[in-house]
């Protein structure tokens, strides 16, 4: 399964912010969105329906987000969620749960943080790939499979380069910063391998670079960071 | 002011409870059988009958007085046996034998509440009618009252320590519950702007000034909500070790993504602190450096340098200096920055150094500002 064949149900109360999401999610190839606006209504759909990950907001007039989520749990139901949380309060519930950081955003957020957090946690949760091929220059990078074509032949990148390049084009644009590099790499604990990273940098530049000893794309923002610029 | 005006109210509350509480424990000290009014005591009655030459007189004035009472009274020989009576029900027997004189005297005469009083030629007893009194005897002990009377000041003392102790937290709980209520009403509001400002940020154009003005926004109720937390004593914080180096790259690449095109950022990070780690709240860690950076954007608006430092200060600390070559401030405003905080609010001051200025005093960091207006704006705290 490719990351835009995701089944994504979306709940909120507020009918804007539905459809600001279901839009968002299906400019950036999402098909198979469904949204509902409110607990019992999802409640339905998850009944029904195979759903991959839902978005839920927490307070909601008839359930709320937390009191469904635990319920879910004790049916035994895994599905992955990412709350939608307006208070600083339901924040630190949120942490009590053991959830990670992916797996709830505050309000205000912007679309791209959402979008971010959706992604990161499909990756996690079912080892997904991207149907997409990324061109830089001459140099195209087919996502799906992690096999990079150059004009001197394909090379196949390893699972850490492809966790590495995954991670700086789903931010591309932006500093990625070391330590979460490092967290995506090594998701167990990253202690001490800043000098692995910059092996694995140097490693990912010799394949996706036209030049490497001139990265154009994969670039270095000292002491903070890496940013692939497109 | 409000705080005395609430002080002063509940002492004196207090001090309604504790006289009414002395009155009580006073009364049971000094009881007495009461009911037997001075008008209407035996020693009165045995005083308006008197005895001559074998006959009984009764003063008319007395005998008035128990007919307006339904009272009777009779005289009982050494014998026991009744030979004078006034009014006196007819079910009652005509002689008594020790026990029942010793029953009565203490109790009820079948039902009727009795009182005696010793003459010469025997006994006087007024009996009132049933039902009208509750007759019931305290015995105390020397022991007792000693016991009572040496308890006296320990009463006053403990009388004194809740007269200065209770008022202090009534007045406590009071303001705990209306600072928590000022807590939930600021987050209540907080929670309604954050729907509406996420639609507004989902519509607008990526890197706009209206999504800046947005972030704007956002920082703003964060702030908010912090302040009040910090202030009214509210906030439920977590102790969590913080790796200072990492957070603070992460906080720098959000600033750099998001103010690059206006602002050049220079960060400087000791290597030797990698490892260097504070046990704090990382929420309000990063609120408060995000407020130092987020002090220099807002106060030039038309860009500049700033350069953020790391590095190491004596006593195992860690210095973080935020340095901008910008508008500056003058001397006044210095002052008011690096003077103790103050509880109005003022504004012109800055919610979020507000924010930088409580989170410092709270984990007892050092905060200092200095500036050179038109030449630089820093700030240095130093973390432990």
């Amino acid at each position: 399964m490719v990351l835009s064949e995701c089944r994504i149900l979306l709940v909120d109360d507020e009918k804007k912010i539905l459809d600001l999401n279901e839009k968002l999610l299906r400019d950036n190839g999402f098909t198979k969105v469904r949204t509902a606006s409110g607990g019992y209504e999802a409640e339905q759909i998850i009944d029904k329906e195979q759903i991959d990950l839902v978005v839920l907001d927490i307070m909601m007039p008839e359930i709320d987000g937390l009191s469904l989520y635990e319920s879910w749990q004790k049916r035994g139901l895994n599905i992955p969620v990412i709350f939608l949380s307006a208070r600083d309060e339901e924040s630190s519930r949120l942490k009590g749960l053991g959830l990670g950081a992916d797996d709830y955003v505050t309000k205000p957020y912007t679309p791209e943080e959402l979008l971010l957090r959706i992604k990161a946690v499909l990756r996690r949760t079912y080892h997904l790939t991207e149907n997409k091929v990324v061109e830089l220059g001459s140099v195209r990078v087919d996502l799906s499979s992690g096999i990079v074509n150059r004009p001197d032949g394909d090379v196949e990148l390893t699972a850490k380069e492809f966790l590495l390049f995954s991670k700086l084009y789903d931010n591309r644009g932006k500093i990625v910063s070391l330590n979460i590099l490092m967290d995506t790499l090594w998701p167990d604990g990253s202690y001490g391998l800043e000098n692995s990273l910059i092996v694995h940098v140097r490693r990912l530049r010799e394949k996706i670079e036209e030049d490497p000893s001139k990265p154009a794309h994969l670039q270095t923002v000292r002491g903070l960071g890496y940013r692939l610029n497109m | 002011m409000k705080k005395i005006s609430g002080y002063i109210l509940s002492m004196l509350l207090v001090l309604v409870a504790l006289v009414m509480a002395n009155i009580l424990v006073l009364g049971f000290i000094v009881l007495k059988p009461w009911g037997t009014k001075d008008a209407l005591s035996a020693e009165n009655i045995s005083g308006g009958v008197t005895y001559e030459n074998g006959t009984y007189y009764i003063n008319p004035e007395v005998a008035s007085k128990l007919d307006e009472h339904s009272s009777f009274a009779m005289i009982l020989n050494n014998e026991g046996k009744v030979v004078w009576s006034y009014n006196c029900p007819s079910e009652l027997p005509s002689s008594y034998e020790l026990k029942d004189v010793a029953s009565f005297s203490r109790w009820y005469l079948m039902d009727y509440p009795v009182y005696t009083q010793i003459r010469d030629e025997g006994l006087l007893i007024l009996g009132l009618p049933k039902n009208s009194t509750w007759k019931y005897r305290f015995d105390f002990s020397m022991t007792t009252m000693t016991g009572l009377v040496s308890a006296l000041p320990f009463i006053i003392l403990i009388d004194i320590v809740l007269l200065i102790l209770l008022p202090i937290l009534i007045t406590r709980h009071w303001l705990k519950a209306r600072e928590k209520s000022r807590t939930e009403w600021i987050a209540g509001v907080s929670h309604d702007i954050r729907t509406p400002l996420s639609i507004v940020m989902g519509s607008v154009e990526k890197g706009s000034a209206a999504e800046k003005q947005c972030f704007r926004i956002r920082d703003l109720i964060g702030n908010l909500n912090t302040e009040n937390k910090l202030d009214s004593g509210t906030g439920k914080w977590n102790k969590e070790s913080i790796a200072l180096a990492p957070l603070l790259r992460e906080i720098l690449c959000d600033y750099i993504n998001t103010y690059e095109e206006d602002y050049t950022f220079n960060p400087e990070i000791d290597e030797n602190l990698e490892d260097f780690k504070i046990s704090a709240d990382s929420a309000l860690i990063r609120r408060m450096i995000d407020n130092l950076i987020n002090n220099s954007i807002l106060h030039n608006e038309k860009g500049c340098e700033i350069d953020v430092t790391l590095e190491k200060a004596p006593g195992g600390k860690a210095k973080l200096t935020v340095l901008d070559n910008g508008e500056g401030a003058d001397e006044v405003k210095i002052k008011s920055l690096n003077a103790e905080i103050k509880s109005d609010y003022l504004p012109e001051h800055g919610l979020g150094i507000r924010v930088v200025k409580q989170v410092a005093k709270k984990y007892k960091y050092s905060v200092k500002f200095s500036s050179v207006p038109g030449e630089y704006f820093k700030s240095e705290l130093i973390l432990k």
